[in-house]
């Protein structure tokens, strides 16, 4: 049986998350944007594609927890032969959680909620788009600059969207800025 | 860290992920263009030549299509992404690779086959006619040359059970491999060893080995005379020569058309692949060249220098050096030769332990030989101990007590990466004769003096030179 996740079991999680996060006291807390070009691969069995989008994301940072607000807008598209795939638009939810803070290197593992949007085109084919949304995971590397320790380089690695036939990976490396 | 938060972390990562679910039928027509575009190919047909509208109960066949190309002008097989099925009710079944098992009963159906979002049809009928007896070698006249092959798809006559006539097809897979065929040469009527048909995976193909007419008959069990062995009628067919020239070359050439042997040594246990390239003349007056190794001839002056074998697929004649110092002719001809030949090399392919030739003036064989030459195999490498002591070319080594003798041993390594004592096989130039003697009888072993601290030896083995470094105490 298909089972789909609802936005409202999306809803509960962070609900449980946000309750777990504030309820520990705050040693810090603040608010950055990120900005980043990325790379979304579009992986099937028979091939795949790489079409480029602009990563921006608004952010709320509480100790080890951050939330952030991603919005991606297309860059380049990519082509299999005759097939040319673009991404016109991503949005997503993100969870990310550092569990040690302290590191100069700091690891994140990130869970969250996205919608792709991929439109195809290819000979005698009518252009079409469609948009794939699900549960994200995956991890970010960050290291503050020495010289503006509030600008922090930044890489994340994201499984967007997992499906039965399709693969959406994406691959982000940009710079966070705190506030 | 927070045990509280990190708890909550892991419960509701392990809550989303249960409910993480992809769709399928949404993600299809983009994974169906990923399919089409990975072959970039933008529609998919059953080519007619390839495919058979008609096939015996029990039979089965392998369906095929092609893609044009994006194009628009191009075609190629697609073998890969295609997914086949049968019209619904149909009895007989198809796998994922092409194959249609005909069932057991007569039936009409229709093939689809597709490939992301083409796809293509074909109508196919199964039927229970009986295959009676072979009635044309092939559906085409064939034109083939000498040390040539080509696919023969021998058509037979098929007989319903009251009597009458069904159809003539191709015979199918249940017959083919049954065919036994008799070749004769059309002047004597005796048997030939010009051509030879030979059936593997249920196609068949006509080698032709030598020039001239012959008879090919068809000799198979008939299912409408209750197995009755039946021989077909005669079929004529002649065998052109259109050979201009023969030569070997290596068999990583790959412009036969400028290919020449011009590297002849091989390695003493080491193997090197050659093949016949013959060039024929085209009926539009230009030259072809192509690989007819396996339908040539192939003979060796010295087996004890060096021997010969075809590859598996006859595609290659590889030549294993045996004697170093030596050479052998491989020689290759294409015809009829002067040596006999045994019937049952003709289907293996021919390898003698002699030269092959052709006669003085016989100008339906062709023939070319090369002189090879075995030489040693080639050390990239040469490692020395003293006294089981590691030795570095031309840096001392310092001994802690003086020994009484010195005794050498030298390692080789090959190139094919193989490694061997060779110290008897070495030079060595003693160059502290002072100090050390060499013992007679021995190949690198040495009395040392009472006097004298330096020990010096060059060593030499092929191409690859060491001196030994020893500093003695007193």
């Amino acid at each position: 049986m298909v089972v789909k996740l609802r936005l409202k079991q999306l809803l509960l999680h962070a609900a449980l998350i946000s309750i777990a996060v504030f309820a520990a006291p705050a040693a810090y807390a603040g608010t950055y944007i990120v900005l980043a070009p990325a790379q979304i691969k579009i992986k099937t069995d028979p091939g795949s594609t790489k079409p480029s989008v602009i990563d921006f994301r608004l952010g709320y940072e509480v100790n080890e927890h951050k939330f952030e607000l991603a919005v991606m807008s297309s860059m380049n598209d990519d082509s299999l032969n005759e097939l040319v795939t673009d991404i016109p638009s991503v949005r997503s939810i993100l969870y990310r959680y550092n569990p040690d803070p302290s590191s100069s290197v700091k690891l994140e593992f990130i869970l969250g909620y996205s919608q792709v949007e991929i439109e195809s085109t290819y000979i005698n084919v009518p252009t079409s788009s469609e948009t794939f949304e699900g549960v994200s995971y995956g991890i970010g590397l960050e290291e503050a600059l020495q010289s503006i320790p509030q600008l922090k380089f930044k890489v994340d690695l994201i499984q967007m969207y997992k499906g039965d036939d399709l693969d959406l990976r994406l691959l982000s490396v940009g710079f966070r800025y705190e506030f | 860290m927070n045990f509280k938060s990190a708890y909550c972390f892991l419960l509701c990562t392990f809550m989303l992920l249960l409910t993480a679910c992809g769709d399928a039928e949404k993600e299809a027509p983009l994974v169906d263009l990923f399919a089409a575009a990975s072959l970039d190919i933008i529609a998919i047909d059953f080519p007619a030549e390839a495919n058979e509208a008609i096939i015996s109960v029990d039979a089965f066949f392998d369906y095929s299509i092609e893609g044009l190309r994006s194009n628009g002008v191009d075609s190629v097989p697609v073998t890969s992404n295609v997914t086949w099925s049968l019209s619904d009710g149909a009895v007989s079944s198809i796998d994922e690779n092409g194959r249609l098992s005909a069932g057991s009963v007569a039936e009409q159906m229709t093939i689809t086959a597709t490939v992301g979002h083409l796809s293509d049809t074909f109508d196919v009928r199964i039927s229970a006619a009986k295959f009676d007896q072979v009635v044309m070698l092939n559906s085409t006249a064939l034109t083939i040359n000498m040390c040539t092959a080509q696919q023969i798809i021998p058509i037979g006559n098929y007989i319903n059970d009251d009597g009458s006539a069904d159809e003539q097809r191709p015979v199918d897979s249940r017959i083919i491999n049954t065919i036994e065929w008799l070749i004769r040469n059309a002047e004597d009527d005796t048997s030939s060893q010009r051509a030879f048909i030979k059936t593997e995976n249920n196609i068949a193909n006509l080698q032709a080995l030598q020039t001239g007419d012959v008879i090919i008959q068809a000799r198979a069990p008939s299912d409408s005379q209750d197995g009755t062995v039946i021989t077909s009628v005669d079929f004529n067919q002649t065998l052109d020569n259109n050979l201009n020239s023969i030569k070997i070359c290596r068999s990583t050439d790959t412009n036969l058309d400028t290919c020449a042997l011009t590297n002849k040594d091989v390695v003493e246990n080491n193997v090197v692949s050659l093949m016949a390239v013959g060039k024929y003349q085209q009926t539009d007056g230009s030259d072809s060249s192509q690989n007819i190794s396996a339908y040539s001839k192939w003979g060796i002056s010295n087996t004890a220098n060096a021997t010969i074998a075809l590859s598996a697929d006859l595609q290659q004649l590889n030549v294993t050096g045996k004697l170093k110092e030596t050479t052998t002719n491989v020689s290759v001809a294409c015809g009829n030769v002067e040596q006999s030949i045994a019937d049952a090399d003709i289907e293996k392919g021919v390898v003698l332990e002699v030269p092959v030739t052709c006669a003085n003036g016989n100008l339906n064989c062709l023939q070319k030989s090369e002189t090879m030459n075995v030489i040693s195999e080639a050390i990239t490498a040469i490692s020395i101990t003293a006294n089981d002591l590691d030795l570095q070319d031309n840096i001392a080594r310092v001994f802690t007590t003086r020994p009484t003798s010195i005794i050498l041993k030298v390692t080789a390594d090959f190139s094919n990466s193989a490694s061997r004592v060779v110290t008897a096989e070495a030079t060595y130039f003693n160059r502290s004769a002072e100090v050390i003697t060499k013992k007679s009888g021995t190949s690198a072993e040495y009395t040392v003096q009472p006097t004298g601290n330096d020990v010096e030896i060059f060593v030499e083995m092929q191409n690859q030179n060491f001196t030994v470094k020893i500093t003695l105490p007193n």
